[in-house]
């Protein structure tokens, strides 16, 4: 009787989540009201911090995570994400994840570095973060790189699984952790119920981050580096049923960042990309390009140039604004700015130091 | 200009008249001339002999003996007021005057000790047993010293002595935290021939308690205690030096030094958990050797050097960053009547051996420098300085200094000098900041240098009655407007070194020492104090903040100080105020602190030679502080010693 339940419960289910996801389509997104920016800091002048982008207001309160916990933020946060209610930051001065409440913003427990070296980029699925790890100087030693698979109710790493090569961004599509490799010239694949690892060997460069297409394949960021100069710098595209690299197009400006580099316009038609090259008197100007996901092409004007010191691009999809994060010194606050799709400056804010990562606040 | 200017002064040279002349007699009276700074390094002497109108500092015979067991920076920071950015002992660098560590020159002998690479010194790796004396000159002295010398000038003094027979002295001490040190000097000499081998040995566990504020505990609510790790320091050093003597007017001074100083990269309050170990090592040789003769023609100098600096990063041995240089000096000087002139010609060649260096690059850096100093009337020194420096792919800026000193009052037991100078100053970027090239960090080939305009004014006040008092004030205004400052800035593909600045800095320093002789007890009252608002007025950065303090630059600083002897002992109670900092532009500060130390010590007399224990308490209050950010620092510390002098 209790199987004959079980069995008409599981041929149930595709129709559930079938409705499930109908109605998601269907529930207005929620009104941001703000934004969370990360701030990663410098290793000798400051710890990071977080900013909140009041946009109803038009203001900004830097160290909000200090306003809240009465201390400085631990770590060098690396990355943050949402997840369940929490917010998880990636701290690369103490190896450690932490987390704090996303409503509250409290921290009620210390960080967890157990199993955590250099960690890096996080994506989540169930009770799970799958978290990109370098596990040490990986520059010297491209073999010690790992995913830390980290149970969110238990807060600790349950397995680690080996990911050499420097892994980088994260993404899941089809069921399975595709993995950004800094250095090394492939993409990393975890099938996420077999946990076996295979390679998208041939990549014409280093990989950093992912972005998903409304058909589930993926944009990937290949820049050129100083250790794996690429043959082919730009964005690549992958079919995340055939496991392949189907194309690559080419901006040999692509920034090697480790910040939000990439982001899509709302209907995902496009794709806004920091790039940027040196003058011929060395000055670096950076640069935002944009990418047509129809043409498949850079169009030949970039949305912005020369800006100096630029570090990460994001798009918010309600105001429909590129916000362009700037990061000049070590020593001195970054800024972000707003510009409408014609690259007309519409606002500006001052933010912690370094500014690298968006997260919104509905 | 500066061809007519140097022709004109060669010409002048030409016709003087060619009897050798003695030194230009000060006025000062003879026994507040004992009291005036002296230098005990001939080599030295003759070189700073046209520095004139900069402030001037050194220390006495107490003060150094205090931190003998110590570094530089120990010497300095306790008794000058003078910030030096430092952790517990392993990396220290010079904010002299609102700079940076590259815009201050160590010098010893005709040797710059800053890297080529880096263009800093760490003043953590210069050991105060190893030399005898310590100058600080403050303010730029580019036209006397060449590049680099913006902010001030330190040089460590080697004595030579003649003295016949053999002399010496040994110390070991012993401190907290597994501090240990042994240090040797011999004098070696039949009054024409000398040797001088100084040695010493330096090591430190560096294991101190200290507060982590770098990670708070969410459970207990609280900071934990922790255990600095990973901090050990260990310095070896070694100078020979042999001199001959035909007469007293011909002379040939060599030195040779030695050093292999490795201590462990001290991991900041957060990585304080990080099981690995990062030791940086540097070995250095360094070698000068001049000769100098005074004839019928003048007095003439010629002089040479090879230094070759290794810094070993062993976390990436193979990775190798090693610098040589060529040096050869040589110059007249000429004095007649109330007139002193000296021609100098300054070669240079370097030749990096650096892993991110992209080509096999080697750079040579000639420099013509003429000297002027004039004593018209016994009241009135002034002093001109020109240089023009020729580098290699590179154009350095001609550099003219105008120095005055003035006696207004010249009474029998106090005098009241005026002194000050006008003089252009300049930095030619570091070899990193022109060919580094790695992932992340890219040198720039077209960074001009930076230029500066620097000028102070100050007065001397001086007096003594002759039997027990004798009192010395100094006080002074400064500015410097620097061009082009220098920095190391982000762009999308890392970082990139570029003109982006331009930073005045400007202040008042005060500097007072009281002196009391009542027979066999002596009692010393000194202190110094330096008010110094140093800001960017310009920046190409736009997140950059015009107006406000320059990091790591304390706008007030002060030391004190109060020693007492009597016979055979003594004792000296000191104490520094270091104001807050930023650390950075997003207005976060590190704390105000006040050290405060006490040194005591107790000699017999053994025959003829000299038997004293020593013993010290450093950070006496135990006060919890930061002198860069996030890098913790030992609180209250012990050390001892014992010194025998033959």
């Amino acid at each position: 009787m209790k199987m004959k339940k079980y069995l008409v419960l599981f041929l149930a289910l595709p129709f559930l989540l079938a409705s499930c996801e109908k109605e998601e389509n269907e529930t207005p997104e929620a009104k941001i009201t703000g934004h969370y920016v990360l701030n990663y800091g410098s290793y000798s002048s400051s710890v990071g911090s977080l900013s909140y982008i009041d946009l109803e207001n038009s203001t900004v309160q830097n160290e909000i995570y200090k306003a809240v916990n009465g201390v400085d933020m631990s770590g060098k946060p690396q990355y943050a994400y949402e997840y369940q209610g929490d917010i998880y930051f990636m701290g690369n001065a103490v190896d450690e994840i932490y987390f704090v409440e996303a409503s509250s913003l409290e921290q009620t427990s210390n960080g967890v570095s157990t199993d955590i070296i250099k960690p890096r980029f996080c994506v989540g699925e169930g009770n799970y973060l799958y978290i990109s790890c370098w596990g040490g100087d990986v520059w010297g030693d491209t073999s010690l790189g790992y995913i830390a698979k980290y149970n969110v109710t238990t807060n600790e790493v349950e397995k680690t699984i080996d990911m050499p090569g420097g892994p980088e961004g994260l993404v899941i599509a089809n069921g399975t952790l595709f993995c950004a490799l800094n250095y090394d010239t492939k993409i990393g694949m975890i099938d996420l119920e077999t946990e076996e690892v295979s390679f998208i060997e041939g990549v014409p460069g280093v990989s950093s981050y992912f972005l998903k297409d409304d058909e589930g394949n993926l944009f990937v960021s290949i820049p050129d580096t100083y250790s794996i100069s690429a043959t082919t710098a730009g964005l690549g595209y992958i079919n995340t049923t055939t496991k392949t690299l189907e194309a690559t197009y080419e901006l040999s400006s692509i920034t090697s960042n480790y910040s939000s580099i990439m982001s899509f316009n709302k209907d995902k038609s496009k794709i806004y990309v920091v790039g940027g090259s040196y003058d011929s008197f060395y000055n670096y100007s950076g640069g935002i390009y944009v990418f047509d996901t129809e043409l498949k092409s850079f169009e030949s004007e970039p949305l912005l140039t020369g800006v100096s010191g630029i570090n990460g691009v994001y798009f918010n999809k309600q105001t429909e604004l590129v916000y362009v994060m700037v990061s000049q010194s070590t020593t001195a606050n970054g800024l972000l700015s707003f510009y409408n799709t014609n690259g007309e400056l519409q606002e500006e804010f001052s933010t912690g130091i370094a500014p690298s990562w968006i997260l919104d606040v509905e | 200009m500066f061809k007519t200017i140097v022709v004109g002064l060669l010409v002048f040279l030409a016709i003087m008249d060619t009897k050798a002349e003695g030194e230009v007699k000060d006025s000062l009276p003879g026994y507040l001339q004992h009291y005036d700074i002296e230098s005990v390094d001939v080599v030295v002497t003759k070189l700073k002999q046209y520095q004139v109108g900069s402030k001037k500092e050194t220390f006495t015979p107490l003060q150094k003996s205090s931190v003998e067991q110590g570094s530089l920076t120990e010497l300095i920071s306790r008794y000058q007021p003078i910030y030096i950015k430092t952790d517990a002992g392993g990396l220290a660098s010079f904010r002299f005057r609102g700079t940076s560590d590259n815009h201050t020159s160590v010098r010893v002998r005709g040797i710059e000790l800053n890297s080529q690479t880096l263009g800093s010194y760490n003043a953590n790796n210069a050991p105060v047993f190893l030399f005898d004396q310590v100058q600080i000159s403050f303010g730029s002295s580019s036209a006397t010293l060449g590049s680099g010398s913006i902010g001030g000038n330190v040089r460590l003094e080697l004595q030579n002595k003649f003295k016949n027979g053999v002399n010496g002295e040994g110390k070991v001490s012993l401190g907290s935290f597994g501090e240990y040190m042994a240090g040797a000097k011999v004098f070696a000499s039949n009054g024409r021939l000398e040797s001088v081998t100084r040695l010493v040995y330096y090591e430190k566990e560096n294991d101190f308690p200290f507060e982590n504020t770098a990670y708070y505990n969410f459970e207990t609510r609280s900071y934990d205690r922790d255990k600095q790790k990973n901090a050990r320091i260990e310095n070896a050093n070694l100078i020979q030096q042999l001199n001959y003597k035909w007469d007293d007017n011909r002379m040939l001074s060599s030195v040779i030094w030695l050093t292999k100083n490795r201590h462990e990269a001290q991991p900041n309050m957060a990585e304080n958990t990080n099981p690995n170990t990062r030791y940086i090592e540097d070995q250095n040789i360094r070698t000068w050797i001049q000769y100098d003769q005074n004839s019928h023609i003048g007095n003439f100098y010629l002089g040479g050097g090879y230094v070759f600096d290794d810094n070993i990063d062993y976390s990436s041995k193979e990775q190798k960053i090693t610098t040589q240089r060529w040096i050869t000096e040589g110059g007249l000087k000429k004095e007649k009547d109330w007139l002193s002139m000296q021609l100098g010609l300054r070669y240079l060649f370097i030749k990096p051996d650096v892993y991110a260096y992209d080509e096999s690059i080697s750079e040579y850096r000639t420099s013509l420098y003429a000297s002027l100093l004039a004593t018209p009337i016994d009241w009135l020194k002034l002093s001109l300085n020109l240089r023009q420096q020729f580098v290699s792919r590179f154009n350095a800026p001609f550099t003219p200094a105008l120095g005055l000193e003035m006696r207004l009052i010249n009474k029998n037991n106090q005098t009241l000098n005026l002194f000050g100078n006008i003089q252009r100053a300049y930095r030619i970027p570091t070899l990193n900041d022109r060919y580094w090239g790695q992932d992340g960090y890219e040198g720039n080939r077209n960074i001009k240098p930076e230029d500066a305009l620097s000028a102070e004014l100050g007065l001397g006040y001086l007096f003594s009655d002759n039997e027990t008092w004798t009192f010395r004030l100094n006080t002074n205004v400064f500015y410097m407007n620097v061009h082009d400052w220098l920095l190391w800035t982000q762009g999308s593909s890392g970082w990139y070194a570029d003109n982006v600045m331009r930073v005045i800095s400007k202040g008042l320093e005060t500097t007072i020492r009281a002196y009391c002789d009542l027979g066999r007890q002596q009692i010393e009252i000194g202190g110094g104090f330096t008010f110094n608002p140093a800001v960017r007025k310009e920046s190409d950065l736009i997140t950059d903040i015009i107006d406000q303090q320059l990091e790591y630059v304390p706008k007030y600083i002060a030391t004190g100080y109060i020693q007492y002897t009597f016979s055979r002992a003594g004792i000296i109670l000191d104490g520094n105020y270091t104001g807050r900092r930023y650390y950075n532009q997003a207005g976060k500060y590190l704390s105000a602190y006040q050290l405060i130390n006490c040194s005591a010590f107790y000699q017999f007399n053994l025959g003829n030679n000299l038997l004293r224990f020593d013993a010290q308490v450093n950070n006496l209050l135990s006060e919890q502080y930061q002198n860069q950010y996030q890098y913790a620092m030992p609180e209250i510390n012990y050390r001892v010693a014992i010194n025998y002098k033959f």
